[in-house]
């Protein structure tokens, strides 16, 4: 079994696989997904080589008379096919690996916590169960994000919808559930012009659901991720970068970083004044240089719920796998992708399993990909200890694809 | 005090491996500060030994995935036209061809933006209004097509690319007046697979 957690260095260990025949310090190597650009390098996994050097990645696949390597160093460091390199993030920190896959070898696609991403799924507020056109204020009494937030949604009502707007013969729209997104507000929104009105610099999306489907069964989660124009910045979105030499060795070029001394991960009892915490207890991380005890709330990396309505950590935005059965039985990678092909007379399955004390609100739907449901498709359920499975069978001559109309609404873990 | 964070195996009994971080118990306090709810216990397993209290982050086998910003980008672009954006998904990670990122885009009209950013910005959808007047022989009037089509598209070409397209065509060709819009995007694209079927999220 691999580690699931790791705490403190961010070390990942990888073999050399091709050498660029020219120029030194640019190869391949396995598991290069792992490797972020600003890694720092080292051939023995204590040091940087040589002396007073500083050695990191500058680019990831960069690209020489038609072949891709996987690194190029700052440094022309020489190293040979099947040696033991090791790359380490610039800051310690905390890595969770997803079920049966080890946390140590850095794969952010298969992590569900790492401290080297600047951004993740935190919640800023959330809600449910929401059957109401009106705006929703989420800001409350929280402080006002400096940005537009990734809201993510889920109602009955989305996907295609035909009306009837005004004096329009017919109205369609590809995506019912539409929203007007702020910083401060969610607002049901939808897609309604009065076609002979419809001149100069209209614009067809407006406040409200008067036309299209109302609003029905609502949840959302506000995310602190910027999703929107001009707040895609570098000082939004990217880990700090300097051409300070703090914390670096003798020979550093621009665009590292490295600021020692800051406390990235606490397990605990926190008082943060910044941020107007005391005491609060849980795990917190902050980002790369910033001191969890002292860093401003949208520095947290990771937090854990004060309790308090209207404060503004409210978990982490998570899915449940819907291979649960294939995870616990041949080790498998969760996924939350639900996406399955099924050739003619055979069947696919989903398996989701729900270890809460709450009740989800499941619902599943699929689609045939060249002609939409079929009735040639036998779909059945059964929930038993908490594990639901979905089976589906064809036994038409075409293809059955399982894509995004295939929807379990039951995504939440971060639920109150 | 409930415990609160488990680092390793939740109980002795339990296959949970990992980090597990308890959400609230709503039945103790009010949520305010002075009488903020209670912490859910972490150690509370249901008959499979498997943690069945709220939490707030669940390293627990049956949890798939979350959200990891891998690539970011804006831009603009004019009525008709499109754009491809490289974000090198599939190569920095160890994917399968037909895999995809999970990915969010968000856009707003010329009007939304001020000072530089946005101060609204919505959902990718395709949108037509139509109506169509009848000759009527008596008033002598010409049979008329009216039509409002907006649409912001999105989608990805392959594993390392995605395309944006602006189909905000106005009036598209009809007898009202409308000359479409500019519009201005934002795009997450995400280290988790794409959960949602190739729409945005």
């Amino acid at each position: 079994m691999g580690n699931r957690t790791r705490l403190g260095s961010l070390r990942t260990t990888h073999t050399v696989t091709a050498i660029h025949p020219s120029f030194a310090g640019i190869f391949s190597c396995t598991n290069a997904q792992a490797i972020k650009k600003y890694s720092t390098f080292s051939s023995n996994g204590t040091s940087n080589p040589g002396s007073n050097l500083y050695t990191y990645v500058t680019a990831r696949n960069p690209t020489y008379s038609g072949t891709t390597y996987d690194v190029a160093l700052n440094w022309g460091i020489t190293v040979a096919v099947n040696d033991t390199v090791y790359f380490n993030w610039r800051e310690n920190g905390i890595q969770v690996s997803k079920a049966n896959v080890d946390a140590t070898a850095g794969d952010t696609r298969k992590l569900l916590l790492d401290s080297r991403i600047r951004r993740r799924g935190q919640i800023y507020a959330m809600g449910s169960g929401i059957n109401s056109n009106n705006a929703i204020a989420f800001k409350g009494s929280k402080s006002e994000l400096g940005y537009i937030p990734l809201v993510v949604t889920g109602e009955t009502n989305s996907g295609e919808a035909t009306y009837s707007t005004g004096g329009n013969d017919s109205d369609y729209t590809t995506e019912a559930s539409q929203f007007i997104f702020t910083k401060t507000t969610l607002t049901p929104a939808e897609a309604a012009a009065d076609a002979d009105n419809y001149d100069g610099t209209d614009k067809a999306i407006v406040a409200g659901r008067s036309d299209a489907p109302n609003v029905a069964n609502l949840n959302f989660k506000v995310l602190r991720i910027p999703c929107a124009y001009g707040y895609m910045t570098s000082a939004n979105f990217d880990n700090p970068t300097t051409t300070s030499a703090n914390g670096m060795g003798t020979n550093t070029s621009p665009a590292v970083y490295k600021q020692l001394g800051n406390k990235r991960v606490l397990s605990g009892k926190l008082t943060n004044s910044t941020a107007g915490y005391s005491n609060v207890r849980g795990l917190y991380v902050s980002r790369e240089g910033t001191d969890i005890e002292s860093c401003n709330k949208d520095d947290f990396l990771f937090a854990s719920d004060t309790g308090v309505i209207n404060d503004e950590m409210r978990g982490e935005a998570q899915n449940l796998a819907v291979n649960y059965s294939t995870v616990v039985s041949s080790s498998a990678v969760p996924t939350p992708v639900a996406v399955t092909n099924i050739n003619s007379s055979s069947s696919g399955s989903i398996s989701v399993f729900n270890p809460y004390s709450l009740a989800p609100a499941v619902s599943t739907s699929y689609s045939n990909a060249s002609s939409g449901q079929n009735s040639s498709v036998s779909f059945s359920s059964s929930v038993s200890n908490g594990l639901y499975s979905f089976t589906f069978s064809t036994t038409s001559s075409s293809t059955l694809s399982l894509t995004s109309g295939f929807n379990i609404q039951l995504s939440s873990l971060a639920l109150l | 005090m409930s415990n609160r964070v488990v680092i390793g195996r939740r109980t002795s009994a339990s296959n949970d491996r990992g980090l597990m971080i308890s959400g609230l118990d709503t039945s103790s306090g009010s949520g305010t500060s002075a009488s903020p709810y209670a912490r859910a216990n972490v150690l509370s397993v249901n008959a499979q030994n498997k943690g069945n209290a709220v939490h707030n982050f669940d390293s627990g086998e049956h949890v798939g995935g979350g959200f990891h910003v891998f690539h970011y980008a804006q831009g603009s672009l004019n009525k008709n036209t499109n754009t491809n954006v490289t974000h090198n998904w599939g190569k920095d990670n160890e994917c399968a061809t037909a895999d995809r990122p999970l990915f969010a885009l968000r856009w707003s009209y010329a009007s939304d933006i001020s000072s530089g950013v946005a101060t609204k910005c919505y959902k990718p959808m395709d949108y037509t209004g139509e109506l169509q007047i009848e000759e009527d022989e008596e008033d002598g009037q010409d049979e008329e097509n009216f039509q409002a089509v907006e649409g912001v598209d999105v989608q990805h070409v392959n594993n390392n690319t995605i395309n944006i397209d602006n189909l905000m065509l106005g009036d598209n060709g009809a007898d009202n007046s409308h000359n479409g819009h500019t519009i201005y995007w934002a795009l997450v694209v995400f280290y988790e697979d794409d959960w949602n079927g190739g729409r945005s999220i």
